[in-house]
């Protein structure tokens, strides 16, 4: 029983790194049409500028992580406007080669700029374990716990309760009549692609904390984030919380309780079984619209 | 735009991953280029960016202080050394076709190969067909020098060897009766474990009661340690690389599951210890197979160690004294064989006994090199880091 519960806790911490991500990736799907092959490395970036901000703002974990959050968003917003608003109009597969070729650069870069190795990464929360009955927390785990909610929170706030919010989501639910009411699309696209990025920044930041922080991070972080996108129903907010939260807990349980050697090879059978009874995954609906966070 | 598109999107997606994902061959015949002109260029294929970068670096940088020290001591056969080198992106097939250019275009009598076994191995079948000699400093991949290839060569330690070592010193010295092992789930962690340690442990006496996999690159491995932990085994054998490595110390502690760890040799690195906080470094119970220790107490590897950080301001690993030993190698093997000419080469490496900065250097008859080991302790109270317990001549395992 304590060894089941201690798996949820881990899992839950892995699931939400991965719905944080997972929310990006069903904001762009929804409000630009992208799949973003990219995205991942927002996670990458996002561990790196906060590791140079603990060093240069001698040390504080918080100033830190917000500083990073917000400068990776406004550099996600650079990004979309110079690489991916000038393919608007032209195939999408344009578009995935773009974000392919995007995400390659990203990583050369973060060799280049912060080296090939594993960096160590300060743990923000601290180190020491709180007890659950007879399982343990670790300071950091219940963190990044924390901050996923209270970003999924805030993401939530600003969606519904701010003008931006109600300009997102209209161009989310249809781009042409958003435009016929006076809402900018491209800006709100490339504020959508900044946002998001912030929350793999985010992701990312809190993950590394929990690990280290290393230049390919993002690569298979992109592939968790997409595949708990899509069980969760490409597009649909809520659903990439979902989908992130059962991808850690079935990643952890597998290999905890079947086999770690086909860990992912269980995790994603039954994420392929979950697309053939509900092919537009588990929340998504036809025309999908944001709903709540 | 409706959803159909969107669809077709996804179709599209997944064939793009799959072209990225298929693997490439190329197999072309060459020849060599004969005669002394100089310089005397040599190639090198190593991953200077992707997954396997770090072990590139380190390999480029001994290999590059090799040869200035060979170049200022009058270099090879009188000509000055020079290195073509070739990054691989860390993608075999690319290892494969920049080998072809060494040998086709830039006519090089000498390849040396990567420090990724899967690139010394796409880059092994250009270099027989064309009949070039191939040196890999450092790979531990047993396939490089077991499939009878008569013109590859490989300096460092085989993994086969380091499993046999540590199976005895796990049974005999420290005693686990149950043992417990996580390895990653590669040829590089499979075959020691599965074919090597597992059946030695028992011929000792003691039982491989679970094993657990990893695939590189996880960052949590929770999973498998508390599985292994309700196992109730003595202790735990770690076979991959140094993130999982340090990740699976940091678990063990945080999880409060405390088992002593025996780990491979591809975790002696000084990159590992730096990911670990001091803390766990303090708390935990660490063994490790090696056959470079940059702690070492021997003047000459401190000489060496020292020269190496004021050059690269870092320590020095067990890749980078191989690409630093395989250039004297190389200079010892082209004078003996008096010439770039492959046969004399072939017969010169050989034959080639050398004593370098990390021990004594010969080949076997499969052209596997037959090395020192040694078992170390990560002992962090003098702040240290691992310290040897025990050292191993070559030849004994």
């Amino acid at each position: 029983m304590s060894t089941f519960l201690q798996h949820l806790i881990q899992g839950s911490t892995l699931g939400a790194t991965y719905a944080l991500v997972a929310l990006g990736f069903s904001m762009q799907f929804s409000a630009m049409n992208l799949v973003n092959f990219a995205h991942g490395e927002s996670f990458m970036l996002g561990a790196f500028v906060a590791l140079v901000l603990t060093s240069s703002l001698g040390g504080s974990y918080l100033l830190a992580f917000l500083g990073a959050v917000v400068i990776l968003g406004v550099f996600g917003a650079i990004i979309e406007r110079i690489s991916i608003r000038p393919l608007y109009g032209t195939s999408e597969l344009n578009l995935f080669v773009a974000t392919i070729g995007l995400s390659i650069l990203l990583r050369q870069v973060g060799i280049l700029l912060f080296g090939a190795d594993a960096v160590p990464f300060p743990a923000g929360f601290g180190t020491s374990n709180i007890a659950i009955g007879p399982a343990v927390i670790n300071r950091q785990q219940l963190g990044i716990i924390v901050a996923a909610v209270l970003f999924m929170v805030g993401l939530n706030l600003l969606l519904r309760r701010t003008r931006l919010g109600v300009a997102m989501r209209a161009v989310a639910q249809d781009p042409s009549t958003a435009a016929l009411m006076g809402i900018n699309v491209p800006l709100i696209k490339t504020l959508v692609y900044g946002v998001s990025t912030s929350l793999g920044a985010a992701a990312g930041i809190l993950f590394a904390s929990l690990t280290f922080a290393v230049f390919d991070m993002g690569l298979w972080m992109g592939i968790k984030g997409f595949t708990a996108a899509v069980v969760g129903g490409l597009g649909s907010l809520p659903g990439a919380v979902l989908g992130g939260l059962l991808l850690g807990l079935i990643e952890q349980l597998s290999a905890g309780y079947i086999s770690s050697l086909y860990r992912d090879a269980i995790s994603l059978s039954v994420l392929i079984l979950v697309l053939l009874v509900l092919p537009a995954g588990l929340m998504g609906r036809r025309g999908s619209t944001w709903g709540k966070v | 735009m409706g959803r159909r598109s969107k669809s077709f999107h996804l179709f599209w997606l997944f064939a793009a991953l799959m072209l990225v994902a298929a693997p490439a061959c190329a197999s072309l015949p060459g020849g060599t280029g004969d005669g002394l002109e100089c310089p005397l260029r040599l190639g090198s294929v190593r991953p200077e960016t992707g997954q396997g970068a770090a072990f590139g670096q380190s390999l480029a940088d001994g290999l590059a202080m090799g040869v200035d020290e060979v170049n200022a001591e009058g270099g090879i056969l009188g000509c000055e050394v020079e290195v073509i080198a070739y990054d691989s992106q860390s993608v075999p097939a690319n290892a494969a076709t920049l080998t072809q250019r060494l040998i086709t275009q830039d006519n090089v009598p000498l390849v040396i190969g990567s420090s990724i076994s899967t690139e010394s191995l796409a880059m092994m079948e250009i270099t027989e067909n064309a009949q070039v000699p191939i040196y890999v400093p450092s790979a531990a991949s047993a396939k490089i020098t077991s499939q009878g290839y008569d013109w590859v060569w490989r300096q460092s330690v085989i993994d086969r060897s380091a499993a046999v070592l540590f199976a005895d010193y796990i049974a005999n010295d420290l005693g686990w009766e149950s043992v417990g092992v996580i390895y990653e789930n590669t040829d590089y962690g499979k075959i020691p474990v599965q074919e090597v340690l597992g059946p030695r442990l028992e011929e000792n006496g003691s039982e491989l009661t679970i094993a657990e996999a990893f695939n590189p690159g996880d960052v949590d491995l929770s999973g498998q340690l508390l599985r292994i932990a309700d196992a109730g085994v003595d202790g735990l054998v770690y076979w991959g690389h140094e993130k999982e490595a340090a990740t699976l110390l940091k678990q063990n502690q945080q999880l409060d599951v405390n088992l002593p760890i025996a780990g491979n040799t591809g975790i002696v690195y000084p990159a590992f210890l730096e990911l670990l906080p001091a803390d766990v470094q303090a708390e935990t119970d660490l063994v490790a197979v090696s056959q470079f220790v940059w702690t070492t107490d021997d003047p000459e590897q401190l000489a060496w160690i020292e020269e190496f950080r004021e050059r690269f301001g870092r320590d020095p690993d067990v890749t980078a004294m191989d690409g630093y030993d395989a250039v004297f190698v190389l200079k010892k093997a082209f004078e003996a064989a008096g010439s770039t000419e492959n046969t004399a080469l072939q017969q010169a490496l050989n034959e080639v006994e050398y004593e370098g900065v990390g021990g004594f250097i010969s080949f076997d008859e499969t052209g596997q090199a037959i090395r020192s080991l040694a078992i170390a302790r990560l002992t962090p109270k003098d702040g240290k880091g691992f310290e040897v317990v025990r050292e191993v001549e070559p030849g004994e395992y």
